[in-house]
């Protein structure tokens, strides 16, 4: 293993809170802690930067890329869509249409959004609009979402896993951690991800 | 593969097409953060004599044991369960667990048979390894013990607290032989003599003092008459040896 490039500066002021790549792998975006959760996106092959801006004061937990040019960033009060275009990026601010606004995770599927609600409810978004409650599984903050094989894994603070059907997001199965991980110091789920 | 809260990993087979979920099985497991503040720290660290295992403690009411060789943990002992194998209730105010039960040091006795646990709260709590049974359990102080050592003849264990004193026991009998200590400022590390005759400790105000055990006074001129002496630990971040 090799150190391709070391991303520095470009406003990123303090520690990385999180990160994502391009659906190509071409562009990695980064969301820093500083007040202000500063973006950066970066050109992966020549560590370039290629845009950068203020994110929200509110904190941004994840992000997720939708296409090359395309990506949104999800936290407590805070939906953002991003659009980069010719060295700009330009955000547009989520419409909750009225549903709940803290938002814990986000995964793309196919043009659409997926974040994870703290009431449990997993929202599909149609650019920076909620247009849909695809589910209502969970009881609690949904912390993990992956989108792999055609399936939707959803999991939560109240200790279960739900896998989806990706196209009609009807329920497949359901794990229950808290009564199956034996031993476990708490089972609330953090990160799911799924081998073919 | 799932990972959770509670800082494991864990495997879950699955067979998608008839939706059967298999028994999961925990790949690794670790010290977590269950406290709802910016940090839950891990403090003690201590290696069995044999060096085949050790053990840590931390803010997150655990006592873990490791293997050595494999990295995996072998045993999770919850503080928050007490000698009569009851569970000890939350702070009313924070709705969390007391700091009496956040464990901040450990060492385990010479001859392997006991495992002390010294808390943030003030807390001595001592297990007997052969049965993972509590022997000993009481509040010294409301003060962090931040270090705890068993004497290498096994015969003592002495505590070191943040309200500035030692404390010492006779660990026949779980008795305490004394309090004392000169320190000026909360005692951070305690270090014996192979010979278990003396102990050196640090303390916050950047001191180094000598104490002669059992007797537990003050050797003004320990620096000294213990220059040439042997150390079985070297815990102190003061001394001849750094």
């Amino acid at each position: 293993m090799t150190k391709l490039h070391e991303l520095k500066g470009n406003g990123i002021v303090k520690s990385v809170r999180n990160l994502s790549f391009s659906p190509s792998g071409a562009l990695l975006a980064i969301v820093d802690n500083s007040d202000d959760h500063n973006l950066a996106v970066y050109n992966v092959e020549t560590g370039t930067c290629v845009a950068k801006a203020k994110g929200d004061r509110s904190a941004i937990q994840e992000l997720a890329f939708k296409s090359e040019t395309q990506f949104a960033t999800v936290g407590a009060k805070h939906f953002k869509e991003w659009t980069i275009a010719s060295g700009n990026i330009k955000g547009k601010m989520g419409n909750f249409n009225k549903k709940s606004n803290m938002i814990g995770s986000i995964v793309a599927n196919e043009q659409s959004y997926l974040t994870g609600a703290a009431t449990g409810e997993l929202f599909v978004w149609n650019g920076s609009t909620l247009s849909k409650v695809a589910a209502k599984n969970h009881s609690k903050l949904i912390d993990a979402i992956t989108v792999q094989d055609g399936l939707v894994f959803t999991g939560g603070r109240d200790s279960k896993i739900f896998a989806l059907d990706a196209k009609t997001y009807a329920t497949k199965f359901s794990i229950d951690c808290a009564a199956t991980f034996t031993g476990s110091s708490s089972a609330q789920i953090r990160g799911i991800s799924y081998s073919p | 593969m799932v990972g959770t809260f509670g800082h494991e990993v864990w495997e879950v087979p699955c067979k998608l097409k008839e939706n059967i979920v298999g028994k999961p099985n925990c790949l690794i497991k670790g010290h977590y953060a269950p406290l709802n503040k910016w940090n839950n720290e891990c403090w003690g660290l201590a290696t069995f004599p044999s060096k085949d295992k050790y053990a840590t403690c931390s803010w997150d009411q655990t006592l873990r044991i490791w293997d050595t060789a494999t990295r995996k943990m072998d045993k999770c002992i919850d503080l928050k369960i007490d000698a009569k194998g009851q569970k000890i209730a939350v702070d009313p105010k924070t709705k969390e667990a007391g700091k009496d039960v956040w464990a901040s040091s450990v060492d385990i006795s010479p001859n392997g048979a006991f495992v002390a646990v010294g808390t943030f709260g003030g807390n001595l709590r001592v297990w007997s390894m052969k049965d993972w049974k509590i022997v000993y359990e009481k509040p010294l102080c409301k003060k962090h013990i931040e270090d705890l050592k068993f004497s290498p003849d096994g015969q003592y264990l002495v505590c070191g607290a943040h309200d500035q004193k030692l404390y010492l026991y006779d660990t026949s009998n779980w008795k305490k032989i004394k309090t004392f200590g000169r320190s000026s400022a909360s005692v951070i590390h305690i270090d014996w003599t192979r010979d278990s005759q003396c102990i050196r400790t640090n303390d916050a105000s950047y001191e180094i003092l000598y104490y002669a055990i059992p007797g537990c006074n003050q050797d003004t001129s320990g620096a000294s008459n213990l220059r040439d002496a042997e150390w079985a630990t070297q815990s102190c971040i003061l001394g001849w040896a750094v």
